[in-house]
């Protein structure tokens, strides 16, 4: 299954795909929802016709008891910097039911093609239009009787991995900021939406504060956690509820977060989302 | 005969194999072809022929003559409503796939079989339909399409797809489709059945828990959890029924993670309605798999409209009625993934029908 989408972007295979997809499978990409290969192959074509064909720069593969998580960075043909996609799969033998993909689209903004710069405005009108949803406004408090979503609360962990990541978790869900300074190694590194260069802990501070500005009631909320004892790696679902105060109205960013752990704590991450995605889905 | 874990679940199967049962026989199925090995099977593969292939005079064969098709927005009484209903809707959207997700069905001791079929269709719309000219833009949409079978025919049916969803998709405005449709006026069965069921929902004591249709743990199950939340909007709690990342698919793109974005849904929606009241119709429960079960629930809603938008303010305190039906599937005595659906546009252009006819009766009045 790994092969087909490494294959898909490299060799430009849509047949081994397709054939691996059942016609209620659904491949998530731009906070779109495709259904089977009829609705998912525009999505690949696309990609392929304004980037080109790829070569594969690095891919990280870890396995949690239900989904799979592959993290793949592309130079396609027609970019001048890498791209990175990001894929949780859930899959059985022969076929594959379900693809959440998040596309950098910021970093694909960023790029520049090998003829003519490259910006949001000429990528936005590409992307598929994104799925009408409505985001129902919410209590965003976390009153004492209410119950939370916690990541130990979803997936078996190893007790102090747990408890990192639920102190991890915290930082997003209440803020708890000095949590920062607990929970990452000194030189941990990161990689954020928008960048392929590894940053420090700092960018995450950066970007948690941005959301902060822009998203006034934010709910957090985790849809599936991972874990992958032998890289001890967790990828973890979630999303981000919010009234975008410019406009406002509630929208909901989806996130996709890679964390791996040296001993009990966390020595790198990759936070992915599509930023442009969400800006045309709710007209931003 | 019943071998309820070896009966056909369509998860993880490619249409070939729907269309190729390998398995032998799993329900007795008297009176239908022998070619069924189980009423999912029946299911699947009728609704395949009928709307992928086109043969929509199979009809003929797999519905009664008299076959009573009730929709919130039309009633169908007869085999050629059927077909006529669905020869518009395929020229509409040619291309309207039919995926059969799931069928939760049960089977009474005469013979007769309900399923309740999950479907989801990727469809275009490159004709005029019945929410206007052709916009020829593809949409998905969700449908629950409840039936009772008997003798290899379907010979009654509840229908409900969530075209607030697919009207969104095709660039339109639910409110504006709804102005549109309710131009056509309902025919007099179809009005009379809405204000029976209106009547009938709106008449129960909705303080006191509903008896359950079904034995069993899920039953009540499946009761409590639309008494306790439908009927007494005891939101807080909704824990008790639902996982900490349960999943929620309700109509016109109401989706909902977790608790918190759960209650969201809950609570927006009933604010359009709430005095509102629900009835269970019917259930069925089927395994899913070893650990989780799936429940179908068909349910009817009444209340007064309290619109949340000013577009619609002119409908306050209108009649409310929703059919609706919702897919649940449940591990360890929690909803892990909800889809619900039912037609919001026709519950709105309903509304606009009753609030043309009210303004008429008042110029009539007062001339």
């Amino acid at each position: 299954m790994i092969n087909a989408i490494i294959d898909l972007y490299t060799k430009a295979d849509i047949k081994t795909i397709s054939g691996k997809l059942l016609r209620s499978s659904r491949w998530q990409q731009h906070h779109f929802t495709a259904m089977g290969s009829l609705q998912a192959q525009p999505l690949w074509l696309d990609f392929l016709a304004q980037y080109g064909v790829s070569e594969l720069i690095s891919k990280t593969h870890s396995k949690g008891s239900e989904l799979e998580t592959l993290q793949l960075v592309l130079q396609p043909k027609k970019l001048l910097k890498p791209v990175r996609l990001s894929f949780v799969i859930k899959y059985n033998s022969t076929f594959i039911k379900s693809v959440k993909c998040v596309v950098d689209t910021l970093l694909l903004a960023n790029n520049e093609f090998t003829g003519e710069a490259s910006n949001n405005t000429l990528v936005i009108p590409k992307l598929p239009k994104s799925d009408p949803i409505m985001v129902s406004d919410l209590d965003n408090q976390l009153h004492p009787t209410t119950f939370h979503a916690t990541p130990s609360d979803i997936c078996e962990l190893p007790t102090q991995i747990a408890e990192t990541l639920n102190n991890w978790w915290q930082i997003w869900q209440l803020n708890n900021l000095a949590n920062f300074e607990s929970v990452y190694i000194k030189s941990a590194d990161v990689i954020l939406a928008g960048s392929n260069e590894t940053q420090s802990k700092d960018a995450l501070l950066n970007c948690h504060l941005a959301f902060s500005q822009s998203l006034s009631r934010r709910y957090a909320q985790l849809e599936t956690v991972q874990f992958d004892s032998a890289s001890n790696q967790v990828t973890i679902c979630w999303t981000l509820d919010g009234t975008f105060n410019a406009k406002n109205v509630r929208v909901r960013q989806q996130i996709l977060t890679v964390i791996t752990f040296t001993n009990t704590l966390i020595s790198s991450e990759v936070m992915q989302f599509d930023t442009l995605a969400l800006n045309q889905q709710f007209a931003l | 005969m019943s071998t309820q874990n070896t009966i056909t679940q369509p998860y993880w199967l490619p249409l070939s194999s729907v269309l190729n049962p390998q398995s032998k026989k799993q329900q007795a199925l008297i009176g239908f072809d022998e070619e069924f090995v189980d009423i999912v099977d029946y299911i699947l593969r009728i609704t395949h022929r009928i709307w992928e292939q086109k043969n929509i005079g199979l009809c003929y064969r797999y519905y009664a003559d008299v076959c009573p098709v009730f929709t919130l927005g039309a009633y169908g009484e007869n085999i050629e409503d059927v077909i006529q209903g669905t020869l518009k809707t395929i020229a509409a959207f040619p291309d309207r796939s039919l995926i059969g997700e799931n069928v939760i069905f049960s089977e009474d001791g005469n013979e007769h079989y309900y399923s309740s079929h999950l479907i989801s269709s990727v469809m275009s719309n490159t004709g005029n339909s019945e929410f206007g000219p052709a916009t020829n833009k593809t949409g998905r949409v969700t449908t629950i399409a409840d039936c009772v079978c008997f003798e290899n025919k379907i010979v009654k049916e509840w229908l409900v797809r969530d075209n607030g969803f697919l009207v969104k998709q095709l660039g339109l405005s639910i409110i504006n489709v709804a102005k549109h449709m309710a131009k056509v006026p309902s025919k007099e069965k179809h009005t009379l059945w809405l204000n029976e069921e209106f009547t009938r929902v709106q008449a129960i004591d909705h303080r006191t828990p509903s008896t359950p249709i079904l034995d069993g743990e899920l039953a009540a199950f499946a009761h409590n959890w639309l008494d306790t939340l439908f009927n007494q909007k005891q939101f807080a709690k909704i824990h008790d029924f639902y996982s900490l990342t349960a999943t929620q698919q309700w109509p016109s793109g109401r989706m909902a993670t977790g608790l918190a974005q759960i209650n969201g849904v809950f609570i927006q929606f009933f604010a359009n309605c709430p005095d509102a009241k629900l009835t269970v119709d019917h259930l069925a429960i089927t395994p899913f798999d070893e650990s989780t079960t799936d429940v179908a629930i068909r349910w009817s809603l009444a209340g007064h409209f309290n619109p949340q938008s000013d577009e619609l303010s002119e409908l306050k305190n209108l009649p409310y009625f929703v059919l609706g039906a919702s897919h649940l599937r449940i591990k360890n005595q929690k909803v892990i993934e909800e889809v619900t659906v039912f037609d919001e546009v026709a519950l709105l252009a309903n509304l606009f029908r009753a609030h043309a006819l009210n303004s008429q009766t008042e110029l009539e009045v007062n001339a």
